[in-house]
């Protein structure tokens, strides 16, 4: 068992995601950074959908009561195991009795906790992504008990090979046009890619909110219609959103842009006041 | 049926299926349903899962698909017609009005300047049409809302809504399927679950589907209350013809 010392800011249970249920309205959550969690899992020889701890950023303490094999990945902490420093992006053996911490965020904004067999959990519909309507609990917190081994199965592990950490220094989001694109007024369409965006402090695992457009951008409201991570949504009021995993399935905002799958890795990265641009492909 | 439909890539592993309109067209809203319906069946195996609204569906493929490929075929397929099996429900969903449950009712009855009972005639009257499921989990979008009872949403908005509050927001009526923040008027709470993570089929209703309510006193709603506990209510539920 591993108990939960502290719980750090947001710590969630990822997986893959909440698959096949979008049509009755429920968000696909699932690791926002998916290349970092898969590399977490890979580290220590899961299935590349097993269960993580989801870091956001500032980590928990937690005390291992067991003999583990763990890897961290993604976010760039500087974690230590009974205060010696572990390296991230490696396969970890951890000895019954010691305590994980994660130190002080360098670069980032979500690290992943992987545990060779995934985390146990409260499996819902499929997935055992936390999400507040839909598990009983919403994040991780002081005094829970986690535990290694769900029904997920384990490969060899193949750690240290042929795998890519993300680019973090990466400040830009390749983007298709979104539905609404060509509704944008030209003068928009054109300097879209010369904006620098920044990101607002209510970024979330709903949404990145980002500021500077400035106020001739904007966009009507449209009937409500799908959407999905990686959908950037413009306002009647000009604001701007990138939806991230927990977003919801329809919405009734202008989708002018539609993040590719990696940049959506890299977004969820950012942090409060860090500045991104759209790259349209 | 409706003109054909524009269809587009949406992002790296989805499509989008659009009809044009700018209102609310349940016409369209019908065909959307039945397109959902035959690309399920059709093309099960390439699908992670469909999402339709009103006017539009996107399809979420899964990763082998080669989505370009997959927009070539499907746009030199032969679409559905409006007689494509529908197999939707008709339920038959009781509501209690009483003042305890129907919280913004006689609000809504002296603004419309109209007596409750005549609120809940019309409100029970209609048959309402299951559009899509969006912004909350299970939450129904339906349509058929007499005009007479549209009424705008709360300027400060709930903090608590129970699950099972029927309510009416603008031109819609809706019920809860979670316990949740909202700005609708409430006029009734439904004794029926709509929305249950512990089931396969965590909704009640899927997109297509009718509803009509009809009035219980609060005795019945108790009643059923208990029924539903000890798994003896059985919900009024017919196919529907359309």
């Amino acid at each position: 068992m591993i108990k939960v010392i502290s719980s750090g800011f947001y710590s969630t249970l990822q997986d893959g995601g909440r698959f096949g249920h979008r049509a009755v309205g429920i968000p696909l959550s699932g690791a926002m950074d998916l290349q970092s969690f898969e590399l977490a899992n890979k580290l220590v020889g899961n299935l590349k959908n097993a269960t993580v701890l989801e870091i956001t950023a500032s980590g928990p303490v937690l005390f291992i009561e067991m003999d583990a094999s763990i890897a961290i990945t993604g976010a760039a902490f500087s974690p230590t195991i009974n205060g010696v420093n572990i390296p991230s992006n490696s396969l970890q053996f951890v000895k019954r009795g010691s305590t994980l911490k994660f130190g002080r965020l360098a670069s980032g904004m979500r690290a992943y906790l992987s545990i060779k067999g995934g985390f146990k959990g409260e499996k819902v519909l499929g997935s055992y992504s936390q999400y507040a309507q839909i598990t009983q609990k919403r994040t991780i917190v002081k005094g829970d008990t986690l535990d290694a081994g769900n029904e997920t199965l384990i490969s060899e592990a193949n750690q240290g090979t042929g795998f890519n950490l993300l680019a973090y220094d990466n400040d830009t989001l390749q983007v298709f046009k979104g539905p609404e694109f060509e509704q944008l007024p030209d003068a928009i369409q054109s300097s879209i890619e010369n904006v620098q965006l920044t990101i607002l402090p209510q970024s979330n695992r709903m949404a990145y909110l980002l500021s500077g457009f400035d106020n001739t951008f904007r966009a009507p409201e449209i009937i409500t219609s799908p959407v999905q991570p990686g959908t950037v949504q413009l306002t009647p009021s000009g604001s701007c959103a990138v939806l991230m995993r927990d977003a919801q399935t329809t919405g009734g905002y202008a989708r002018i842009l539609q993040l590719s799958k990696g940049s959506i890795n890299i977004l969820a990265q950012k942090r409060p006041g860090e500045k991104v641009f759209f790259q349209l492909y | 049926m409706s003109q054909h439909p524009k269809i587009e890539q949406f992002g790296e592993a989805s499509i989008l299926i659009s009809w044009e309109s700018k209102k609310i067209n349940i016409d369209i809203n019908n065909t959307v349903v039945i397109w959902s319906k035959w690309l399920y069946g059709k093309y099960f195996g390439e699908l992670i899962e469909i999402v339709p609204t009103y006017h539009s569906l996107a399809v979420y493929f899964k990763k082998k698909v080669a989505v370009a490929d997959f927009l070539e075929r499907l746009k030199s397929d032969s679409f559905p017609n409006a007689s494509f099996p529908q197999a939707s429900y008709l339920y038959k969903i009781p509501v209690c009005y009483d003042l305890c449950f129907g919280l913004d009712l006689s609000k809504l009855s002296k603004s419309k300047n109209r007596p409750i009972s005549e609120i809940i005639k019309k409100h029970t009257k209609a048959v309402y049409t299951v559009c899509f499921l969006g912004f909350l989990p299970g939450f129904p979008y339906l349509s058929g809302l007499s005009e007479e009872l549209s009424a705008p949403r709360k300027m400060m908005p709930r903090e608590r809504i129970d699950a099972g509050a029927v309510a009416i927001g603008g031109a819609q009526t809706g019920i809860y399927p979670i316990d949740s923040p909202g700005g609708w008027n409430i006029i009734g709470k439904t004794p029926i679950n709509i929305f249950d993570v512990s089931l396969a089929k965590p909704s009640l209703f899927k997109a297509g589907d009718m509803i009509q309510f009809y009035e219980i006193t609060k005795t019945e709603f108790d009643a059923i209350t208990e029924k539903i506990k000890t798994g003896n209510y059985k919900l009024g539920k017919t196919l529907s013809d359309d």
